[in-house]
């Protein structure tokens, strides 16, 4: 899941009822994100016209927004991966290439990575600066915060 | 040639003849006082309705005017650094501002969260549908009786666990069925729901049809792949769905729908 950015206690964990049901609107926004034809269902009998994730875009944006709205509610965090894929201003799901569009700017120390949603604008900025053999590691993602196995 | 010949005669700074004054309803004649040689109190005097207010005349100019700054022009509103209402600019200091959230108007405008008519596919909520048995599964599962079954079958400790559960629980990709409604329109809709918000479920049914279900003074029936059926009364359920996760419910008095 990777939703949690504190140290677990015992097995059990005390809010999962609620991030089982934000892993699922994740799931669920991110399937309406990623779409490139309709499924075919046995019983219809058209030709199957292809649903791209531009017209499902505003469920997926929905089910986001519900996502954020959850974790706020409970107060429970949300990891990084999981924001830096989510617009902060619209709550769209960020697909490259198909809800927004990335650039790498600037030169030198101030290399950046631009993220902008397509549809309202908004900007992520992250750095881009470390060199390959020493990437920069989310404190997240660090070995001795490990919580689920 | 004659008309200019007039226009010259008439002249620029030549004061409005009788006629033109009465036609317009003009300017009244403005009497200034001949001792102060001030045109403000004499004014105020003349046209303070004592209809409007109770204050007559000189009293209106003494406590209401004399002495008292007007803003003609409101320097909150147009100094440079205000970008308030604006889609970015900078601020005060010269730095460009972000702006940080969407406001209503443009939420309507864009149609961020309106689902269009191509997308409401049945096909499409099917395979929604199928994420939300399987979330149901894990949700409602215990060490005992894996899978949904546990609610139907277990004893009366567990069920209220399990019902507790359900309270949580998301509802986006579930199968509906509305059984009781004080409106009969709305009795027999079943389809997965769409879109859940505080007082409404948004539905889309087998013929691609998306239906706004009010929750209100409605009966629903929640239907699980792997058989039985849970029942939600409307009325205690108006809340936001993402409002549901962390509320304590208090039962209202009846679950009567009228």
């Amino acid at each position: 899941m990777g939703k949690k950015a504190q140290k677990d206690q015992g097995g059990s964990l005390p809010n999962r009822e609620i991030f089982e049901r934000m892993n699922f609107l994740y799931q669920s926004s991110r399937f309406f994100a990623t779409l490139a034809h309709a499924p075919t269902a046995e019983h219809s009998n058209q030709p199957p016209t292809p649903v791209s994730s531009s017209s499902t875009m505003p469920l997926a944006r929905f089910y986001m927004k519900e996502m954020r709205q959850v974790a706020r509610k409970s107060v429970l965090r949300l990891s990084p991966h999981i924001k830096r894929e989510m617009c902060q201003i619209c709550s769209s799901p960020l697909v490259p290439g198909v809800s927004c569009k990335k650039r790498v700017k600037g030169k030198g120390n101030c290399r950046r990575l631009i993220t902008t949603c397509m549809y309202c604008g908004g900007q992520k900025r992250i750095m881009a600066n470390s060199k390959p053999d020493s990437p920069h590691i989310l404190f997240v993602d660090r070995p001795e915060h490990r919580t689920i196995k | 040639m004659s008309d200019s010949n007039k226009t010259s005669e008439i002249g620029f700074y030549t004061p409005l003849s009788e006629t033109l004054k009465k036609r317009s309803g003009g300017p009244p004649d403005v009497p200034i006082d001949p001792v102060t040689k001030k045109f403000t109190p004499g004014y105020i005097e003349r046209t303070v309705d004592t209809q409007v207010s109770d204050i007559r005349g000189q009293a209106a100019f003494r406590d209401r005017v004399d002495g008292r700054e007007l803003m003609l022009v409101n320097p909150y509103r147009e100094m440079p650094g205000d970008t308030r209402g604006s889609k970015g600019g900078r601020d005060k200091g010269g730095r460009r501002i972000r702006r940080k959230t969407v406001t209503a108007r443009e939420k309507r405008q864009l149609k961020l969260y309106d689902l269009p008519k191509e997308a409401c596919r049945y096909e499409l909520f099917q395979s929604l549908n199928l994420m939300w048995n399987e979330y149901m599964e894990g949700l409602l599962a215990t060490k005992q009786m894996p899978g949904p079954m546990g609610l139907f079958v277990g004893d009366g400790k567990q069920r209220q666990n399990m019902l507790a559960r359900l309270v949580k629980a998301d509802f986006h990709g579930a199968l509906l069925e509305v059984v009781r409604s004080k409106c009969p329109n709305f009795v027999g809709i079943k389809g997965i729901v769409a879109q859940e918000t505080k007082n409404v479920f948004k539905v889309v049914t087998r013929d691609d049809r998306l239906v706004v279900v009010p929750k209100t003074k409605t009966v629903f029936t929640v239907e699980f792949a792997s058989g039985g059926h849970c029942t939600i009364y409307g009325d205690q359920f108006s809340f936001r769905a993402s409002e549901r996760a962390s509320k304590k419910f208090k039962p209202k008095p009846t679950i009567d729908i009228n």
